[in-house]
């Protein structure tokens, strides 16, 4: 499990990376981020909403409606160049402490 | 019994609580919720269970909205001091409604704003010259308590002559006579004075004699020097700061010596604060009332009126009362007097003082009342225009009154709406109106001759005052959309297309109407004003009055009038110079005509008096009807010779005049009549004589030609006799151009009155002619289809906007009629009234009315019908 804190960090970088392969609506997010993670960041899922429309006033996501099929409306969310460019900063800065972290924890695989 | 839709609901109601969730994030998760709930059905849970599952997986309601409330604080597109973060979002969504339509219609706002803004602008700058004007001689502590003596006498033919002017003894015998009367100021007003500081002379017309006590009656404060000492000797003065300043500079001015007319010496005892420009009394030195001594005054006489005089009631003294109590006071000191006696407030002087001759005024309450009356219509005009074209606008929008009120507005909301609306234009226009006045006061204080000041933020009584203008205007133009639209029924209005543009359109017709009424009555006005005026300048006045030069003679040159006479005659472009007390342009002296030969009623009349020397009947060109004039020798002549005028003679009633005595006098010579005086008046008795001591002016007759040759050489002359005088000359007929200066400045106004008008009323008819023609668009496409021609659907579009113009000459004439001619009448010799100004105004309005009209007509009338029918 990670700690809320981490999550709470988190929460950005991969909102913007899932949306850099396409646009997407929030339950679609949610699935997405419980896949790739297997399940280790546990979110509620409905908290990702206020996070969503945070990054939309923020200028890092653009939104519209579509009716599913079932004749649902769902908001799509879609990353702006603004977003981009966020997400770039983020990725450097999650490397550059991924390094650090790395360099400093290389003996442990051996203790296993 | 698990109801799944019930539990979405209340867990939806109790999402709603937050304000800071909106409608879509509650659909967002309204629909995240039911695809959570699907993905558990479809794992094989029932309804409920797949409930609770996926309402396990949520965060609580309360912590997801805190986490909208966070989410709310980043919110970056609307900083803090925007506006929708203070204001409920409804009101910013009708400023936002508001300014969209001002920015789709842009010549309909730019009308509306623009016809009011110009409206209101014009409204304030009279607004501030009526001000202005109704601030004289208040800023006088004292105000309510001061007042000035008038003396009045009635003659036999109806005329009654008031003059503010008095005998020396009058003041104090006043104060004397009367526990009321706290104190008394005798005041001389006095120009031309020759003043001499060091090395320096200046010629000052600003020079007063004045009682001690006008320091400590009128508010006129010192800037140094004790107002209990500062005239309390004959030979002291008081200057105003500009005066100390041109005179002595940088040097402290008290105790300084100047001389005055080469002989008296004044030393300078105190610095007067600038006089405010408000102030009737207005000097620029003054020094004690006693020093007139020195120049031939008696101080307690009673034959020579020449003395204003300044009176401070009781405080609790009714002067309405007082007055009919000192009626007679004059009769006890002087024997055998007609002249009655009266108060007037201080306060009063400026404005009421029409019938007072010699008041010092320029200022008339007819003018404010006049200018008040402008303005109001202006105003008015320009709130017509802007109701009109609010009212027309409104009726486009049936449509969005229809879906406002099916999404649930109440009725006071759409009246809400729309009233907020016309406010902020009004608002907005305000704002222009308040640049463009600002702009226009320089120009406006050069036609008024006025230094009136705008400073909207300090004057707080004005602003408000306008303000309320702006809102009312507002208000009242939105007052038929708010409350007619808001009326309308929603389901008649998204059914089938609302028949726009036909209900209020006898109001806005007739509201047009009323606005060409006004400007037709302008348009008249300046024509009948401008035609009088022309009238008066080409009238035969019974004397020439071209290439005639008026020299004052000034202080001592009076003495020397002969030397100069002679030496300006020398020139070979002189044809003529006589010495007189006046130019035949107003202001004569007069004396009461109440004693002579054959006397057989008790007939009283006023006869002017002009000192004459021989050769004035030359230079204005007058002829004799009887008798003989001056000669040349006859000037100290103890008889008192007189030539008097066919009026006069007329009033005496005398016939074979030649001999005959009036009052002191024995009549010489009978002078046909011609007009001494303003053609306000009628001509009166005048008498001319003979003396030297009077003259004040000499007059030259020159040869049309060379102007400049010729004043250079009369300028020559007069150095060569008078070196220590400045040169200074004036046109007789601009003399006699002045006589009529308040006429002028009221043409002026009401011509530019008029251009103001036609311009709202054009911007007016220019905004509804546009919307008609929209209006009709499809109409006048069909038409075309159907083969009407260009200039029939011209006319047709036209044929409207005439019949309003034409209606509004059947109200303005005779308006107008009554108006003008009541104006015409105040002139003794006035054009008539004909009925070609009224036709000519009438072809003018209608003329500018279809020209306005023409674009829109023809820009409708051109139009391919294809565009406008396409769309169906």
């Amino acid at each position: 499990m990670v700690s809320k804190t981490l999550v709470a960090a988190s929460t950005k970088p991969i909102i913007l990376s899932i949306l850099m392969s396409g646009e997407g609506y929030g339950y679609q997010i949610i699935q997405q981020v419980k896949e790739i993670s297997g399940g280790t960041l546990e979110w509620s899922d409905n908290m990702l909403y206020p996070v969503l429309r945070r990054l939309e006033k923020g200028g890092l996501l653009a939104s519209r409606w579509k009716i599913s099929k079932a004749g649902r409306l769902r908001r799509y969310y879609q990353i702006t160049e603004q977003g981009r460019a966020e997400l770039d900063l983020e990725r450097r800065q999650w490397m550059s402490v991924h390094k650090a972290l790395s360099k400093l924890w290389k003996p442990l695989p051996s203790l296993k | 019994m698990f109801n799944l839709e019930n539990e979405i609901c209340n867990w939806l109601r109790a999402l709603r609580r937050s304000k800071n969730l909106e409608d879509s994030d509650i659909a967002e998760l309204e629909s995240h919720l039911r695809d959570e709930i699907d993905h558990q059905i479809e794992k094989g849970l029932n309804e409920e269970a797949a409930f609770c599952a996926a309402m396990e997986k949520s965060a609580p309601v309360d912590i997801l909205r805190q986490e909208y409330d966070k989410a709310k604080l980043y919110e970056r597109s609307h900083p803090f001091w925007h506006p929708s973060r203070v204001m409920p979002a409804l009101i910013w969504s009708y400023v936002k409604i508001a300014l969209r339509k001002i920015r789709r219609h842009k010549t309909y706002s730019f009308i509306n704003v623009a016809g009011l803004a110009v409206g209101m602008s014009a409204c304030i700058l009279i607004l501030l010259w009526i001000q202005n004007e109704l601030s004289y001689d208040r800023f006088h502590e004292k105000a309510d308590q001061l007042f000035r003596a008038v003396k009045h006498e009635r003659m036999s033919n109806g005329r009654t002559l008031s003059y503010p002017l008095f005998p020396t003894g009058f003041g104090p015998a006043f104060k004397g006579d009367y526990p009321q009367v706290l104190e008394t100021v005798r005041f001389r007003h006095s120009r031309g004075r020759i003043v001499r500081v060091g090395d320096n002379s200046f010629y000052e017309d600003n020079f007063a004699f004045a009682d001690p006590e006008l320091l400590k009656i009128f508010t006129f404060p010192l800037l140094e020097g004790n107002p209990d000492t500062v005239l309390s000797a004959p030979s002291y003065i008081v200057l105003t700061e500009e005066i100390a300043q041109k005179y002595f500079g940088e040097k402290n001015p008290i105790g300084q010596v100047i001389q005055v007319d080469g002989t008296h010496e004044f030393q300078v005892t105190g610095i007067l604060k600038t006089i405010p420009h408000n102030s009737q009394i207005r000097f620029d030195f003054v020094v004690p009332f006693i020093a007139l001594e020195q120049y031939g005054w008696e101080m307690f006489d009673w034959g020579r009126y020449g003395i204003r005089t300044y009176v401070l009631l009781n405080e609790h003294t009714d002067y309405q009362k007082f007055n009919t109590q000192i009626e007679g006071f004059l009769k006890k000191y002087v024997e055998d007097t007609i002249m009655t006696v009266s108060l007037q407030p201080l306060t009063r002087v400026h404005l009421h003082s029409a019938g007072i001759s010699a008041s010092g005024t320029d200022g008339d309450i007819k003018y404010v009342y006049i200018f008040s009356l402008i303005a109001f219509f202006i105003l008015l005009m320009a709130c017509v225009n802007f109701m009109n074209l609010t009212t027309a606008r409104s009726e486009n929008r049936a449509r969005e009154v229809g879906v406002r009120k099916v999404v649930g507005a109440k009725r006071r909301n759409l009246i809400f709406q729309f009233f907020g609306e016309s406010i902020l234009l009004s608002l907005m226009a305000f704002i222009f109106a308040v640049g463009l006045a600002q702009l226009t006061l320089p120009a406006f204080n050069s036609l008024t001759g006025k230094e009136i000041t705008f400073q909207i933020f300090t004057q707080p009584t004005l602003f408000i005052g306008l303000l309320g203008i702006a809102a009312l205007t507002g208000v009242i133009a939105g007052s038929y959309p708010a409350l007619f639209l808001s009326s309308f029924h929603p389901i008649k209005t998204l059914r089938t297309k609302f028949p726009s543009g036909t209900g209020g359109g006898l109001f806005r017709e007739t509201l047009v109407a009323s606005q060409f009424v006004l400007t037709i009555c302008l348009v008249i006005a300046t024509v009948i004003v401008n035609r009088q005026m022309h009238y008066i300048r080409n009238m035969n006045l019974g004397i020439e009055k071209d290439h005639i030069l008026c020299l004052d003679l000034k202080g001592s040159l009076e003495d020397r009038y002969q030397t100069l006479k002679n030496e300006i005659s020398r020139n070979t472009s002189v044809i003529a110079v006589t010495a007189a007390s006046d130019a035949p342009a107003g202001n004569h002296m007069s004396i009461s005509l109440n004693d002579w030969e054959g006397r057989d009623t008790d007939a009283h009349y006023l006869l002017d008096i002009l000192s004459v020397d021989q050769d004035y009947l030359k230079v204005f060109g007058l002829n004799l009807v009887e008798g003989r004039f001056f000669r040349a020798e006859e000037t100290n002549k103890a008889e008192h010779p007189i030539v008097v005028n066919e009026t006069a003679i007329k009033a005496m009633g005398m016939k074979d005049p030649i001999g005959k005595r009036v009052r002191e006098s024995r009549i010489i010579g009978v002078i046909k009549d011609y007009h001494f005086d303003s053609l306000h008046n009628a001509i009166t008795p005048l008498g001319m004589i003979c003396a030297p001591e009077d003259y004040d002016s000499l007059l030259v007759k020159i040869r049309p030609g060379n102007l400049s040759e010729t004043i250079a050489a009369i300028k020559g002359s007069w150095l060569e006799v008078a070196p220590e005088y400045p040169f200074e000359f004036r046109f007789l007929d601009e003399s006699i151009d002045s006589l009529y200066k308040n006429d002028q400045k009221v043409g002026k106004a009401i011509n530019l009155a008029t251009v103001l008008a036609l311009f709202i009323a054009c911007l007016g008819l220019f905004g509804m002619a546009s919307f008609s023609a929209e209006q009709r668009t499809k109409e006048i496409g069909i038409r075309k289809v159907f083969g009407a021609s260009i200039p029939s659907i011209f006319f047709l579009l036209s044929k409207q906007f005439s019949k309003w113009v034409i209606a509004a000459n059947v109200v303005a004439w005779p308006v107008a009629y009554f108006v003008m001619s009541k104006w015409l009448s105040g002139f003794a010799f006035h054009t008539s009234l004909n009925i070609v100004f009224f036709v000519f105004a009438a072809a003018v309005a209608l003329m500018i009315a279809m020209i306005t009209v023409s674009y829109q007509t023809l820009k409708a009338a051109l139009a391919n019908p294809i565009h406008s029918l396409r769309h169906e």
